[in-house]
């Protein structure tokens, strides 16, 4: 079917499936009526139980840390998956593979202002991880800002990067082994799977919120190396093609 | 406020799938699903807003100062996190495609199986 015979065939069915969004919104509360009872309860009872003052970061690492679990496989699965997809072919052609170089993309200006950011993108990632359970962030953002550096250094014309994939995958499963170790120490020392078996601390405090900020930590570094390194195997190919 | 935020939401999902099938690039079709995605985003965050109310983050106000809906924002993040996994892994088989095919328009991929 033609792009035009494909677009003409979507007005009827698009314009039916938004008739039907709008009428199915007449049905639900107002926007800005307010939060669940279950949310109401958690926002506020998580200060005093679990010594979080981000109740956000309390819900994902503490109250649903089993679906973060499930979230984070889903990214590590799907980092591996990119970096399988990606290196069939980069694999099977041994010389371009050694032939690393940045790639003429930028002007000199560029280089340098991307390698001053670098070292300040890392401390700011740094500050998201670890305060993740006092204010907002977290460990995925943080993580993100993190791999975020990584760019940067490629954008500075350090190709090197790219050696670093084994560092890379073994880190990345570091992370989320660590997140799983947790989960089962909550068996261990507690009596569920990613039971909080740490003390909540003082609200407020770095040192608070018991097993949270160590999620954070644990997260942080899976989202950082998953990240970097679907990047890296992104600018693989670019130096795959630069090189022919 | 009222029901625009979900009007919005479904503005999106609608302008994202329309977007995806008159595609005539992978690329853009990979955007396209995200803009699509986000709608989810902008519903969830309606479904958890309350008018005046701040962040529930107590680092600063008091606890019994009235907040949005933490779930629904966990809910988001993991909403995040799924949609970029899914963007990073079909845009790494759009580099494939193009490789292996020499085209990224769907229709001359189409017209190839024939």
């Amino acid at each position: 079917m033609s792009r035009r015979g494909r677009g003409l065939l979507f007005l009827p069915i698009g314009g039916m499936a938004l008739a039907g969004l709008v009428a199915a919104c007449t049905g639900l509360p107002d926007a800005g009526s307010g939060a669940s009872a279950y949310g109401r309860f958690v926002a506020d009872q998580m200060v005093d139980r679990r010594g979080t003052t981000d109740v956000v970061s309390a819900v994902t690492f503490d109250l649903r840390a089993f679906d973060t679990l499930g979230e984070e496989f889903i990214l590590f699965a799907a980092a591996s998956a990119c970096a399988l997809i990606l290196r069939v072919q980069a694999g099977a052609d041994p010389d371009t593979r050694r032939e690393r170089h940045a790639p003429a993309i930028a002007f000199a200006g560029m280089h340098a202002l991307a390698a001053w950011l670098v070292a300040p993108t890392v401390v700011l990632a740094a500050y998201i991880i670890s305060h993740g359970h006092i204010t907002p962030g977290g460990g995925f953002q943080g993580g993100v800002i993190a791999a975020s550096a990584s760019l940067l250094v490629f954008a500075a014309g350090r190709g090197a990067i790219t050696r670093s994939v084994p560092a890379l995958e073994v880190t990345e499963a570091l992370g989320a082994g660590a997140f799983a170790l947790l989960g089962v120490g909550g068996l261990v020392f507690a009596t569920a799977a990613f039971a909080n078996f740490l003390g909540p601390g003082t609200p407020g405090d770095l040192l608070s919120g018991g097993t949270i900020p160590l999620a954070n930590i644990a997260v942080g570094i899976e989202v950082a190396a998953a990240f970097t390194l679907i990047f890296v195997e992104l600018f693989e190919q670019a130096l795959v093609r630069d090189a022919r | 406020m009222n029901g625009l935020p979900y009007l919005v939401a479904a503005w999106l999902l609608v302008v994202g799938v329309y977007g995806m099938v008159t595609s005539r690039h992978l690329v853009h079709l990979v955007v396209c699903l995200t803009v699509a995605q986000s709608s989810t985003y902008v519903l969830l965050l309606a479904v958890g807003y309350r008018d005046g109310a701040a962040a529930p983050v107590f680092k600063s106000q008091p606890a019994s100062t009235p907040v949005v809906d933490p779930i629904v924002q966990t809910l988001t993040l993991t909403d995040v996190v799924v949609e970029a996994t899914v963007a990073a892994l079909l845009l790494a088989l759009t580099v494939q495609v193009k490789k292996r095919f020499g085209t990224v328009d769907p229709d001359e991929l189409a017209a190839m199986r024939d």
